[in-house]
Order: structure tokens, then C-alpha cells, then sequence
């Protein structure tokens, strides 16, 4: 007998299925890198690992601000148009929501093959899409009218 | 409130009175069911029924009413239902019913390698013949070339090349009388009715229950001309692949060898099987040789049905009832939906007259009032042979059925 | 043995016998007959609380089990049948405790192994599922229950070479099986082998069309494999990353076409149109076809 095996696992963090691909998709779309990263962190918390998958978030965070940074410090005052900085942040969201699939491929796959159903989609990505623009908006205003252009 | 000795008219005027009372319609229907009116005492104890279900006075009544309008399973099985209820009491008349029932019908002694003795009841039943089977001309015609001429007329069949053998697999929804039709092919094919149930064949004892299968085709070759009749096909040679149990597969694998061997020495017997669910049938059962034949048995058409309403209302009061448009409305009903279509709209009536208090006859209005509620129970079955046409592709096993569900416009 | 006994256990051989071919109605018409004879026989009470639990009556199913525990606590296959219900009704943790305390009681059963690695890999717990059914099979190499969840188990994993070794371990045993099949056209389908799985899974509605979810499966397969559904080739082959492939060659498509004497101008406005139509096709068309296809 393996006692090792006979251990609660279920009692304290109980995984809920998590948001579906199209969510992440989504997200990075609408709202870019930091939309994505609230999603990925939401999933975390779903499947009860926000301890051991706060390295990824942190991540996507990072790289959602340095997006900004670029944009606001770089690319903006070399005066690229305003659409490129949609371009570069959704293609920044899209490379966090394929590093969240594949922390989360486990899940996604073990729900594909028990037939367990996510939840729907569209109030999280509202919500997180809605959550970046207010972050975005106040960390460029930050980066435009405290720091000097590179 | 006590009926005691009071006179039936006064009787019925305190129900009027008092329609809820069931104790009083039970003592009412009683004493009509004294006076010889069957058939207005069972209508009494099934509205008293429907007051409190579990009335075991009210349920030996409608028994007594069943035995004495000769429907003696009805009533043993209503007198068995009776019997599970609290405040049972025995009744002298069904018990003795049920005794002779249990300790009747012809028994068949098989005798064991070990020299011990197996003993088979048979269900052998009064012959039918397809007159007696209401409408479904077209599938009369189907049964008829498919398998009472080739079983009558073997000669003839061989000279055409025609293969006759094996066995037939009746299917379709439940209700719409596959058993019936069965019964009706031995009528025709003068021969004896024999017909099994997965109860005469399952035993707890290891190997048992392919000694009873091949007791149940023994008995049949010693009674040629003989139709053997598998009742419930799908739960005696339920497919292998979806069986957990090894019984089950150990019966199926006993089912084909006495088929094969049976098909050496098939003449003058006929084995049919009936089932609701031909996909739940082992896929070697269907094999050439085996049930190779399947033939669709749909739900009523439309002369069926009318000539079932006919034969509903036949003996009691009705006026201003255009059966053929009862029949055109009830599409897709099973015979047994009819039956409690029917019973619905008399309840209506009765009701009616109850609350009223003055007795009309049964109209057509009444039957459509009550056709408002009733959905047929063959529409699960169609809805799910529906997905078996629609994937069975080049299968021709359920041709027929893709006819039928073209022929309505449900596929 | 007397007559009473032996009538029970016919009764009790022949409900379990109609329950495992799955005549539900059959053997509720043969518990009416047995239970008024026996009416407080565990065996007998534990197979009506199977019964309900076929016909989706949890509620039903519960009281009876609960009914079991009372008189006999520890009985084992109605505690193995709360813990189905509970697992049933997504109550994981309920479930989980009540088979942590079955194996503590038998730890050589390879189907209790089995039955709790499937409620870890319900709640993506999938690497202590992965143990469990590897210790079931421990037990019981042959077991089937065991071999499917750790095929599952593979294919959460891994998608490669040990998929595929154990798929074929399932399939050498138990070749027949309907869960086999279905793991068999999950994996077609993960290799964008969707006519095969389709092929199949059209078997599997034609052995049991009565139920939805295959009906659903091969009708999602058909779609996959209609041949309207070719334009949408990258989608189907890569999912997400198809359509993200697309959005890429899109937006280089009309940077290099917005540059002053790209060669490319001329087609920007065709191009745009068809791309419209491209992004409207593949949103409206897979839903209209999976209903037409129902």
C-alpha cells in the first residue's frame, strides 16, 4: 500500500475548471499583455496554485510594463503612430497567453479528455480587458510625464 | 360519513354530493361490481385509484374487476401490486387465482449430464392470426413474403435461391405491438407459440443459465412446427462490448452456438426475437444464419389506430365521434399510448358527469381535450433512430427505418 | 439453504444481471417484486440505490445508501456507492474522503485506485492521478477501469510516445470496448486524423445512439471533416495559433502594403475584402454546419 497516495488532496485547494484557450486569446487581443497576465493569474487561483505560478504572473506583469515603457520612452517620441503600440502589445499578449497554455496545459488537456466544461469566458475578459486599460492608461501617463524620454 | 346498506341510487346521489369521499366510492364501487357491472365498477375503483394510489382496497377491486372480465395476468399482476401495500388484506377469490396461476402451464424436464433434473416452465399462448391484428398492411405484406412463406413453403424458395434460414429480429419503439405481430406469424404459420423472457433464462448458478437456453431450444425442436420467441432480444444477448459482467458474455457465446447448431436442424421452426433497442444486441447475434432478418415494426398507422379507438369505444356510451380524425390526430401513438389516451378522455367524462351530475356520452372533443397533454412515448425512439440513420451510413440494417423517418419527414 | 435465501439471491443475480445490461425498467419491475419479500436486505437496498443512480436519481440514490450505512456503517459497496454520487454531484473532496477511507480498509484494490485516481484527474490533479492508476495497475496490470484512466492520464501528459504505448496496452486488451474507442479517437483526433476518428466515432453512435454526448462527439468530428470546413485548415490543424498565424500575416501583409511603392498596394483592398469575409466565414459557418449536420 502506498501511504503516501491515502493523503487528502481535495480539502484545502479543490481545482474549479479553468477559463478556456479563447479566453487568454481574447484578452490579448482586446486589452494586450496585461489582460492576459489577470487571466493567467486568475487561472492560477482556479486551480488552486497562485504559490507556485506567482513566478509566471510576475513575468507577464514585467513584461506588460516594460511594453509600455518602450512605447512611452522609445517608440512614441521616435514617433511611430499610435496603432503600432495596439500591434506591439497585442503580439506581447500573445506570446504571455502561449507561456500561460503551456503552464496550464495539464489542465487544459485533463478537461479536454474528462469532458469537464469551463466556465464562460466573457465577464472575466471584460473584466480584465477593462482592469489593463486603467493600468495601462495610468502607467503610461507615469512613464510620459515623470520620465524623461530615452 | 357510512354508506351501510344504502340503496345504489342513493349511494351515487352522496357522491355527487361528495365526490373526494373514496371510501364511499369504493363502497359504491363494490356494490356494483356485486351487481355484475364490470366495467362500471373498474371505471369507480381506477378513479378511486387516482384519489390514493396506494388504496390496497381500491387495487384488489380493479383486480376482481380484471379477473372477472377474464384479463387474468392484468388482475395477478394488480392483486401482486395490491399485495406490497400496507394494510393489505388477503382476498379469498385472487388468492386462489394466484395460486392456481403459479402452480400452472406445462413444465419441461431437461435432464443434465450429472443425470439431475432442470425444469423449464413455457409460456404457451392461444393462437393470433394477422386478422386480429389491427391496420399495418404493409408490414403484414413485409412478414408475410420475409417469413411465413419461405417457413410454409421452403420448396418453393429453394427453386428461386431464395435463403430462407436463420432466424428474425422484430425491432422498433416499445408498445406498438412486436409481440403481437409475433404471435400473429405463429397464428399464421399454424404453429406453436413459445415464447422466453430473460427471467427464464437467468440463474445465479454458475452455467445455469446457458443450460436453460438450451433447454428453451431443445423444448422447441421437439415441438416443430414451433415459433420460439425471444422476448427482450437486447437483455438476453446484450452486446458483449458493453457488458461488464462475464455472464452476460457467457450467454451470448451459449445464444450463437445453439443458433449455429440449431441451423442444421431448423425445419418447421421458427426463431423470432423482439427488442426496442437493436443496438444493444450483440453484433454476432445479427449475423447470417442468426437474426440476419430485421424487420421494422413502426408505430401504429392510421387504420391501426382507428380500428384500436374503435375497439376502446366499442362498449361504451358515444356520441358525435369521427374516429378516422381521432386516428389523424394521433400520429406517432403507440398502442399503449392510445390506451391511455383513451383512458384519460373517459376519466374526463366521468368527472364530468361527477361534477355536473348528469350523465352524457364520450365526444371527440373530450379525446382531443385529452390529446393536449399526452406526448407519444414512440418520439424518444424515433429521435434516437434518427442518430442511428444519420451515422449507420452504407449499413443496410436500419434501411427500413430511414424510410419510415423520410416517410414522415423526421430525417 | 432455504427457500427465503435462495429466492433472495436469485432476485439479487438477476436485478445486478438486468442493471449491468443496463434494462433499468426491467429491474425495477423485478426490485418491486423482491424488496416487500426482503425488505431489509442490504444486498437487495443497495442495488435499488444503484437503480436510482442509473435513472439520475441522486437524490433517491443517496437516501437508499444512507438507509445501508445505518444499519451496516462500514458496508463497502454502498460507501463505494455515496462516493459515486458524490462524485457525481462535484462534491470531489466528499468523494475523496470516502475512498481514502475504502483503500485504508482495501488496499488491494486495484478498482478503488482507479475510481480515485479518476476523481483526481476530474479536479486536474493529474500527476497524483498518474500514480494512482499506476498503482492500480500494480495490482492488476489487466485491470480495465486502470488501464483507461492511465491512458487518460497519458494523454494529459505526455501527446507523444508514451500515449501512444498506452493506448495500444488498452487496446490489446480490451479491444471492444467503448472507452477504448473513445480514447482511440481522441487520439486520431489530437493527430488531425479527424476522417479516421470520425469513422469511428460514427460506430460509436451506432452501438449506442441513445447517447447525446457521443451523438454530440461525432457530430463535432463531422463538422471537423466536412469539406466546407477546408478554408479553415489552419485553424483546425493549430487552433488558437492558427488564427494568431493569420492575425501575424495580416498585419505584415498590409505594413509592407502601406509603404510608399510597395508592389503589394494594389492588392490591399481585395485582400482586405477577403479577409473580411475569411474572419465572418470562420464565425458563422462551424455553428451553422454543426446544426445543419444535427
Amino acid at each position: 500500500m502506498r501511504d503516501d497516495l491515502l493523503t487528502t488532496t481535495l480539502e484545502s485547494t479543490e481545482a474549479k475548471p479553468i477559463l478556456p484557450v479563447g479566453a487568454l486569446i481574447g484578452a490579448a487581443f482586446f486589452g494586450g499583455a496585461l489582460a492576459v497576465t489577470i487571466i493567467g493569474g486568475d487561472n492560477a487561483r482556479r486551480l488552486g496554485r497562485s504559490n507556485k505560478d506567482f513566478f509566471w504572473v510576475l513575468l507577464g506583469l514585467a513584461a506588460g510594463i516594460a511594453t509600455l515603457a518602450i512605447w512611452a520612452l522609445v517608440l512614441e517620441p521616435d514617433g511611430f503612430a499610435r496603432s503600432n503600440f495596439r500591434i506591439l502589445n497585442r503580439g506581447v499578449g500573445f506570446a504571455i497567453a502561449g507561456l500561460f497554455y503551456m503552464v496550464h496545459r495539464f489542465a487544459y488537456r485533463a478537461m479536454q479528455m474528462t469532458g469537464r466544461k469551463s466556465p464562460s469566458p466573457w465577464v472575466p475578459v471584460i473584466c480584465a480587458v477593462l482592469a489593463a486599460i486603467v493600468l495601462q492608461s495610468t502607467i503610461l501617463y507615469f512613464f510620459q510625464n515623470t520620465m524623461p524620454s530615452l | 360519513m357510512t354508506s351501510g346498506g344504502m340503496p345504489l341510487e342513493e349511494l351515487e346521489a352522496a357522491l355527487l354530493r361528495d365526490p373526494f369521499n373514496t371510501k364511499l366510492r369504493l363502497d359504491y364501487a363494490y356494490r356494483l361490481l356485486d351487481a355484475g357491472r364490470v366495467d362500471d365498477a373498474s371505471s369507480q375503483f381506477e378513479l378511486a385509484l387516482k384519489a390514493d394510489a396506494d388504496s390496497p382496497d381500491a387495487m384488489i377491486g380493479l383486480a376482481l374487476c380484471q379477473h372477472r372480465s377474464g384479463n387474468d395476468s392484468d388482475a395477478i399482476s394488480t392483486y401482486q401490486r395490491a399485495r406490497n401495500l400496507s394494510d393489505f388484506g388477503p382476498n379469498a377469490e385472487l388468492e386462489a387465482l394466484l395460486a392456481a396461476a403459479q402452480s400452472s402451464g406445462p413444465k419441461l424436464s431437461v435432464i443434465d449430464g450429472g443425470g439431475s433434473v432442470v425444469s423449464m416452465p413455457v409460456a404457451v399462448q392461444q393462437a393470433v392470426e394477422f386478422d386480429d391484428v389491427a391496420g399495418m398492411a404493409d408490414l403484414k405484406k413485409t412478414l408475410r413474403l420475409q417469413i411465413i412463406e419461405p417457413f410454409r413453403n421452403p420448396g418453393l424458395f429453394q427453386r428461386f435461391k431464395k435463403k430462407s434460414g436463420g432466424g428474425v429480429l422484430l425491432y422498433g419503439p416499445p408498445g406498438c405491438g412486436k409481440t403481437l405481430m409475433a404471435r400473429a406469424i405463429a397464428g399464421e404459420c399454424n404453429a406453436e407459440f413459445q415464447t422466453v423472457g430473460i427471467s427464464d433464462i437467468l440463474n445465479m448458478w454458475i452455467g445455469e443459465s446457458e443450460r436453460n437456453l438450451a433447454a428453451v431450444f431443445e423444448q422447441a425442436r421437439s415441438r416443430k412446427p414451433c415459433v420460439l420467441f425471444f422476448d427482450e432480444l437486447d437483455a438476453l444477448a446484450y452486446s458483449r462490448s458493453k457488458a461488464a459482467s462475464s455472464s452476460a458474455r457467457t450467454i451470448v457465446n451459449e445464444f450463437l452456438a445453439q443458433l449455429d447448431g440449431f441451423n442444421t436442424d431448423n425445419e418447421g421452426v421458427l426463431v423470432l426475437a423482439a427488442t426496442n433497442m437493436p443496438w444493444d444486441v450483440d453484433s454476432a447475434m445479427k449475423r447470417p444464419g442468426r437474426f440476419s432478418r430485421q424487420v421494422f415494426v413502426p408505430p401504429p398507422d392510421a387504420a391501426a389506430r382507428a380500428e384500436m379507438i374503435r375497439m376502446h369505444i366499442a362498449d361504451i356510451p358515444v356520441d358525435d365521434l369521427h374516429v378516422d380524425a381521432v386516428a389523424a390526430a394521433t400520429e406517432y401513438f403507440s398502442g399503449a399510448d392510445i390506451d391511455g389516451l383513451i383512458d384519460l378522455a373517459k376519466e374526463r367524462v366521468l368527472a364530468d358527469i361527477l361534477s355536473s351530475g348528469s350523465e352524457r356520452a364520450l365526444q371527440q372533443q373530450d379525446i382531443l381535450d385529452a390529446l393536449e397533454g399526452v406526448v407519444p412515448s414512440t418520439m424518444d425512439w424515433l429521435k434516437t433512430a434518427r442518430n442511428l440513420v444519420k451515422f449507420s451510413g452504407s449499413d443496410a440494417s436500419y434501411k427500413s427505418v430511414e424510410k419510415y423517418l423520410k416517410g414522415i419527414k423526421r430525417l | 439453504m432455504n427457500d427465503n435465501s435462495e429466492d433472495l439471491r436469485s432476485a439479487v443475480h438477476e436485478i445486478s444481471e438486468l442493471l449491468d445490461r443496463h434494462r433499468l425498467a426491467s429491474a425495477r419491475a423485478a426490485l418491486e417484486r423482491a424488496l416487500p419479500q426482503h425488505p431489509d436486505d442490504p444486498e437487495l437496498i443497495l442495488l435499488a440505490g444503484w437503480l436510482s443512480w442509473y435513472e439520475d436519481d441522486a437524490v433517491e440514490a443517496r437516501r437508499i445508501v444512507q438507509r445501508i450505512l445505518q444499519m451496516q456503517p462500514e458496508h463497502r459497496e454502498a460507501q463505494y456507492l455515496l462516493s459515486r454520487i458524490e462524485f457525481g454531484e462535484e462534491n470531489y473532496a466528499e468523494a475523496e474522503r470516502l475512498l481514502i477511507g475504502l483503500l485504508k480498509r482495501y488496499p488491494e484494490s486495484p478498482s478503488l485506485y482507479a475510481s480515485y485516481a479518476e476523481v483526481m484527474l476530474e479536479t486536474l490533479n493529474t500527476e497524483k492521478a498518474e500514480q494512482l492508476a499506476v498503482e492500480a495497475l500494480r495490482l492488476d496490470p489487466q485491470n480495465e477501469s486502470a488501464l483507461n484512466i492511465h491512458t487518460l492520464c497519458g494523454f494529459v501528459q505526455s501527446g507523444t510516445e508514451e500515449q501512444r504505448e498506452r493506448l495500444q496496452k488498452l487496446l490489446r486488451e480490451y479491444p471492444d470496448q467503448t472507452q477504448t474507442t473513445i480514447r482511440l479517437i481522441q487520439h486520431l483526433s489530437d493527430n488531425g486524423q479527424t476522417k479516421e476518428a470520425y469513422k469511428l466515432s460514427k460506430e460509436l453512435v451506432v452501438n449506442d445512439p441513445s447517447n447525446q454526448g457521443l451523438v454530440e462527439f461525432a457530430t463535432t468530428l463531422r463538422r471537423a471533416s466536412h469539406w466546407s470546413m477546408l478554408p479553415l485548415w489552419p485553424m483546425q490543424k493549430w487552433g488558437w495559433a492558427g488564427s494568431i498565424g493569420i492575425w501575424v500575416a495580416t498585419v505584415v501583409f498590409f505594413r509592407v502594403a502601406d509603404m510608399e511603392n510597395s508592389p503589394l498596394q494594389p492588392y490591399a483592398g481585395t485582400v482586405a475584402i477577403v479577409l473580411i469575409g475569411y474572419v465572418v466565414y470562420s464565425w458563422v459557418w462551424p455553428p451553422i454546419l454543426q446544426r445543419l449536420i444535427r
